[in-house]
């Protein structure tokens, strides 16, 4: 069995404040065939929580449960709980779609709509009538700005997303998530389609961004974990099944990690 | 279009070595005992006999006139007009028995006291001057009247009858029904309804006869006694219409269609025969 | 094991390949293609050329005015128009809404299996004869809306409201699984990101999927209407066939309770056959297949200028309330202070307040309504049929297949009428199937874009051109220029050239899907174009081959309106022993003229078993056809 590793001691100063997301007793199964097995994370708010791990391990079913995104995949079932500012998402007291209000996401592929710049960012805003038609088009600058593409698309804010290049349109995404104020970003894998130089704004954004949000990241990018990530957390196959291999801050998971499964992974990469 | 004009003169030339089929068409009304005739005629003798009906008397007298059949069945005359057609065509009408044409109204009408009309109120009736069957003896509602197809026998009969002349009759606006069954099946199926339709499809369950007054206060009904003595008005002749004298396979056809079983053919299907006309009218 | 090296030698010799100058699939593709592109032209010239008199007569009268006597030689089509117009809008009034709403449950709220169950039904619906609907249309829907609207005291149940409900109930199937296909085309990455900003499954449908579809459906929309324009024989059984009957009471009820004519439904009448010889009438008959003609042309042709690649890849407009943020950030500043002026605004205007209003009840209406829409959609269908059969049952027996019609359709059997409809569609086959090959060839490989899609223009508007307009212009043509009669092949070219479309646009589709490399390896061999063309392009596509060829039969084989004034009779052919005046017996024409005429009570009883016969025959062929449909489906979802 693998050991897994608790806190270490020179990240221990980090945990005083309470749990945005904490993982109990997780497992998931996609047409009865298991995909994650006893997942338990604590994601501290205001930080950057990394997490890697081998293609095919299940990173991706495991950050889309903290949105209940997972429930759209067909026969899908989630067991386990989640708690999000310490109450069960999966308890049903918070509506899945109140939920993804508070809890945006990013994906590999940026998904803009065929529509124009503008109308892209106050999507969920307007859709969701989160603020009064007056006040759209300073939300849509506010958002625009923190996801640092205002100076680039302020001219053409009419024009459509789909003119702009895959870097600003992930930028684009993550200001339609931003504007609608959300507590945590989910990424998964977002720079994963982009050129080194929008990689590199993307990842200072996140760098910003999480001095007001908390932001759950999927890479397989080691120096990327490095570069931007507090904590991190490996999901490992064992026996066929995602697991939880080891968490730990930054430094101590790519440095000397305890766990022979993550050491393997490192290795390799 | 050049191809298919060459290929299509080929298979005309090829064609009609092949061809010796009688082919009949016109009126539903005398389709049915010529239907049944040929399917003797087919057993017996081993005939190959094709019958339509499309477009009812109308489309029996043109597809003659246009060569396509041998043999038009028609409910009505031939008129100047369609020897004007088609003037190359010796139309020879062949009188194989009668048929009344009744007014036939659907059972709520007969059950609120209708049982005849005059010629003026079908006149008035046809030109929307009367409405209501309560105008003419019946309860206060509306009257549903379904004009049969123009160029079907059953028409001309009826219009002969009211103005005198099918071409005198005016302009008008009605629901048509084409065949038979189908004018039965809507008057059957419509409170106040009324229509023309040969007699013998009245059944008198569903759809019912009205009889006709006469100038002299006379109720005649479409019965066999008073068609055959011309007592009823809207009764016609019908015909096998052939170009010229008929000959041939449309010769053996005609004749078993008058022989006495082809008449007790005409009979069975509701209509006049010969003899019942000679005999009853004298 | 090993066996030792080869010497390398020549074991055989090659010979120069064989190159031809000009090649034979060219040519064939060509007159294929001239065929197609050929008949469509000439049949507007022809219905054109004939209409002359009529206008010379009546001038602009003919379609302004409302007065159609032929007998006094008067033509004004006007009523027919609006007829038309009015039956049509009440059938998209209908089918658009339930249509669109039960695509979007099949579309979106539907597992995988369930949706294809749904599919299926709404496939094998979209095959029955429209004959088939009329004879439902007299027996059931007549009478219900004669009674429904009984305080409106009806002439009778013959009304503008009953042709458009049953058109609705004709066209559903195409409103259905068009828009279902244009809804599932828009990629499931749209949603998640919608469902990822916490919009509900039902807003993302709404403000994401259907805007990015709406062009699929509004070309789904317009297909359907076209087709219920020009739909004769069912519209004929239950309009009432009531000329010149022109509304008065616009904006009421009153003109969708009255009987009515539709351009189409005159041409089904017995006006064809008195007409005929007459050049004026005649030319106002056809003049009305004209109008029919250019009406469903310009729906049609709208609906492919729609969907074609061209517009659908045009960037999106302007968007309606564009921000007012035309004033220029008041400093250019640089990261440092845009950041600190970022974070006091924010300080100061809580612009967002923190959760959605959410208006559950609407969203349960919704669903609840869209849900209503498949259950009413589906279930209709699936009642029809049943009625069908149950009532059709008790006629089947082995005698009524293998008999010949006797007592005019009381007694006997259909077997010559099964025997016709088999040959027709046999012929039908043979005519359209090198045609359909050469014009996919010459659309996928000879032709470049913009040629390419002038001639899916042509496809579009043969598969738009109504059915009875076929029979008109085979009545011009074989029955009466080429001297033929009725003849069982004039009826299969007929509906051979009405099958074209269907089979050339599902070989298209499976000739575009064939990837890409296998024509680089063919070509890469040195195969000329030709050759990969019969070695690579037709082979590997032959699957859209046999299913368009076995839908394209199953429509033809219900067909009326192209063979009753050109190839069948009631009684009396067998088979035919030539071409001229050789008619054959049908299904179809079978049960459109005992639904009108039948002397006796057994007739119904045949009537019902003749449909049941006919809806087996053409359920069998599509059913044959679903599982290589199934499985191009679901290529193209996992594609």
């Amino acid at each position: 069995m693998l050991k897994l590793a608790q806190d270490s001691a020179c990240c221990s100063t980090e945990t005083v404040s309470p749990a945005v997301l904490e993982a109990r007793g997780l497992s998931v199964s996609i047409a009865g065939r298991p995909i994650l097995k006893d997942v338990n994370l604590t994601i501290q708010p205001r930080q950057v929580f990394g997490i890697i791990g081998p293609s095919g391990a299940g990173k991706s079913t495991l950050i889309k449960c903290f949105n209940r995104l997972i429930e759209l995949t067909p026969r899908a079932v989630v067991s386990g709980d989640i708690t999000f500012n310490q109450g069960s998402i999966l308890s049903g007291a918070l509506h899945p779609d109140d939920l993804r209000v508070r809890i945006g996401m990013l994906f590999q592929q940026p998904v803009v709509f065929p529509k124009s710049i503008y109308q892209n960012v106050i999507f969920g805003v307007r859709r969701l009538r989160m603020v009064s038609r007056r006040a759209l088009p300073d939300v849509a600058e506010a958002a625009l700005r923190e996801a640092a593409l205002w100076e680039e698309v302020k001219d053409r804010l009419t024009d459509s997303a789909l003119k702009l290049s895959v870097g600003q349109q992930q930028r684009l995404c993550l200001a339609r998530t931003l504007a609608m104020q959300p507590e945590v970003i989910l990424m998964d894998e977002p720079t994963s389609a982009l050129d080194p130089r929008s990689t590199e704004a993307i990842e200072q954004l996140m760098l910003r961004l999480k001095e007001r949000h908390t932001i759950v990241l999927v890479t397989h990018n080691i120096g990327q974990a490095r570069r931007v990530c507090d904590w991190l957390a490996c999901v490992c196959v064992n026996n066929g099944v995602g697991e939880v291999a080891e968490t730990a801050c930054c430094d101590q998971m790519l440095d000397n990690p305890c766990c022979q499964a993550v050491v393997d992974y490192l290795k390799r990469n | 279009m050049r191809t298919w004009m060459t290929f299509g003169a080929i298979l005309a030339i090829a064609a009609p070595v092949l061809a010796d089929i009688l082919k009949i068409n016109g009126s539903t009304t005398v389709n049915l005992p010529t239907a049944e005739a040929a399917e003797i005629l087919r057993a017996e003798k081993a005939m190959t006999i094709q019958i339509d009906t499309q477009g009812g008397s109308a489309g029996g007298i043109s597809a003659l006139g246009d060569g396509q059949v041998q043999i038009g069945m028609s409910s009505k005359h031939i008129t100047e007009q369609d020897k004007l057609k088609y003037p190359s065509v010796d139309f020879v009408e062949t009188h194989i028995g009668e048929d009344a044409v009744a007014m036939i109204v659907s059972k709520d009408v007969w059950e609120a006291g209708v049982r005849s009309l005059t010629r003026e109120q079908l006149a008035d009736i046809y030109e929307g001057k009367i409405t209501n069957w309560k105008d003419v003896g019946g309860a206060d509602r509306r009257i549903a009247f379904f004009n049969k197809e123009p160029g079907r026998g059953t028409w001309e009969v009826f219009a002969h009858f009211v103005y005198g002349n099918a071409r005198k009759a005016p302009p008008v606006s009605f629901p048509e029904v084409g065949g038979n069954e189908e004018a039965r099946n809507k008057v059957a199926g419509t409170r106040g309804a009324l229509s023309q339709l040969s007699s013998n499809w009245a059944d008198g369950k569903q759809v019912f006869a009205l009889s006709i007054k006469n100038d002299a206060g006379e109720e005649v009904a479409p019965l066999a006694a008073n068609i055959a003595n011309r007592k009823y008005p809207m009764s016609r002749p019908l015909f096998l219409l052939t170009n010229g004298a008929p000959s041939g396979d449309a010769k053996v056809f005609i004749d078993f269609v008058l022989s006495p079983r082809g008449q007790e053919l005409v009979r069975k299907h509701g209509y006049l025969s010969l003899d019942q006309m000679v005999v009853d009218g004298k | 094991m090993n066996s030792p090296a080869v010497p390398i030698t020549d074991t055989y010799s090659v010979v120069a390949p064989d190159r031809r100058r000009w090649s034979y699939t060219l040519v064939f593709s060509v007159i294929g293609t001239a065929v197609t592109a050929g008949f469509v032209v000439g049949m507007v010239a022809l219905f054109a050329w004939q209409t002359l008199p009529v206008l010379s007569h009546s001038g602009l009268g003919y379609v302004t005015s409302n007065n159609w006597h032929y007998r006094q030689q008067m033509f004004g089509a006007l009523s027919m128009i609006v007829g038309t117009l009015l039956v049509s809008a009440v059938a998209l009034c209908v089918a658009a809404p339930v249509g669109i709403g039960a695509a979007i449950i099949t579309s979106e709220f539907l597992p995988g299996r369930a949706r294809l169950m749904v599919k299926i039904v709404i496939e094998l619906l979209a095959g029955i004869p429209s004959v088939v609907y009329g004879l439902v249309g007299i027996l059931y829907l007549r009478t219900f809306v004669y009674d429904t609207f009984e305080s409106f005291d009806l002439h009778s149940g013959d009304t503008i409201l009953t042709a458009g409900l049953l058109l609705a109930v004709m066209i559903l199937p195409t409103v259905m699984t068009l828009s279902d296909d244009a809804l599932r085309a828009v990629p499931a990455l749209q949603r998640q990101a919608a469902r990822g900003l916490g919009l509900s499954r039902l807003s993302a449908v709404m403000h994401v999927a259907l805007p990015q579809a709406r062009i699929g459906v509004i070309a789904a929309v317009l297909l359907a209407l076209g087709r219920a324009l020009g739909e004769a024989i069912a519209v004929f059984l239950v309009v009432g066939r009531q000329d010149n009957n022109l509304p008065t009471q616009p904006f009421t009820l009153r003109p969708l309770l009255e009987s009515g004519q539709t351009l189409a439904s005159k041409l089904g009448g017995a006006e064809i056959n008195i007409a005929y010889g007459d050049p004026l009438h005649w030319a106002a008959v056809v003049g009305l297949g004209l109008m029919l003609l250019v009406m469903v042309g310009t729906v049609t042709l709208l609906a492919a200028a729609l969907t074609s690649p061209k517009s659908a890849a045009s960037p999106p407009q302007p968007v309606e309330n564009a921000p007012k943020h035309a004033r220029p950030t008041k400093t250019h500043s640089t990261k440092g202070t845009s950041d600190a002026l970022l974070t006091a605004r924010l300080a100061q205007e809580p612009a967002v307040t923190r959760l959605p209003k959410r208006r559950k009840w609407l969203e349960r209406f919704s669903i609840g309504s869209f849900a209503a829409c498949t259950l009413l959609a589906t279930g209709v269908m699936l009642a029809m049929i049943l009625a069908i059969f149950y009532r059709g049952s008790s006629a089947l027996s082995l005698r009524f297949f293998t008999e010949q019609i006797k007592l005019v359709g009381a007694d006997g059997g259909i077997f010559f009428n099964i025997i016709g409809t088999l040959l027709l569609i046999t012929t039908a086959l043979c005519v359209c199937t090198p045609i359909a090959v050469a014009v996919a060839l010459m659309q996928s490989v000879y032709l470049r874009e913009r040629a390419a899609r002038g001639l899916g223009m042509v496809l579009y508007l043969l598969n738009g051109t109504p059915s009875i307009l076929f029979g008109l212009f085979g009545l011009v043509v074989f029955v009466k220029f080429l001297g033929w009669g009725k003849s069982w092949l004039a009826g299969g070219i007929l509906l051979g050239l009405m099958m074209i479309p269907i089979v050339t646009v599902a070989l298209v589709e499976r000739m575009k899907a064939l990837p890409k490399k296998y024509i680089e390896a063919a070509r890469g061999l040195g195969l000329s174009k030709s050759q990969t063309v019969w070695s690579v392009i037709i082979p590997q596509s032959r699957a859209g081959l046999v299913t368009g060829s076995l839908l394209g039969l199953a429509r033809a084989a219900g067909e009326t309106a192209p063979i009753m004034f050109t190839a069948t009779i009631f009684a009396g052919a067998m088979f035919p022993r030539g071409i001229v005046e050789s008619p054959v017996l049908s299904l179809p024409y079978h049960i459109f003229i005992l639904a009108q005429d039948s002397f006796d009570p057994r007739v119904g009883e045949k009537l019902w078993g003749t449909a049941a016969a006919l809806l087996m025959i053409v359920m069998l062929l599509s059913l044959i056809a679903l599982p290589v449909r199934l499985r191009i489906h679901e290529e193209a979802v996992s594609a």
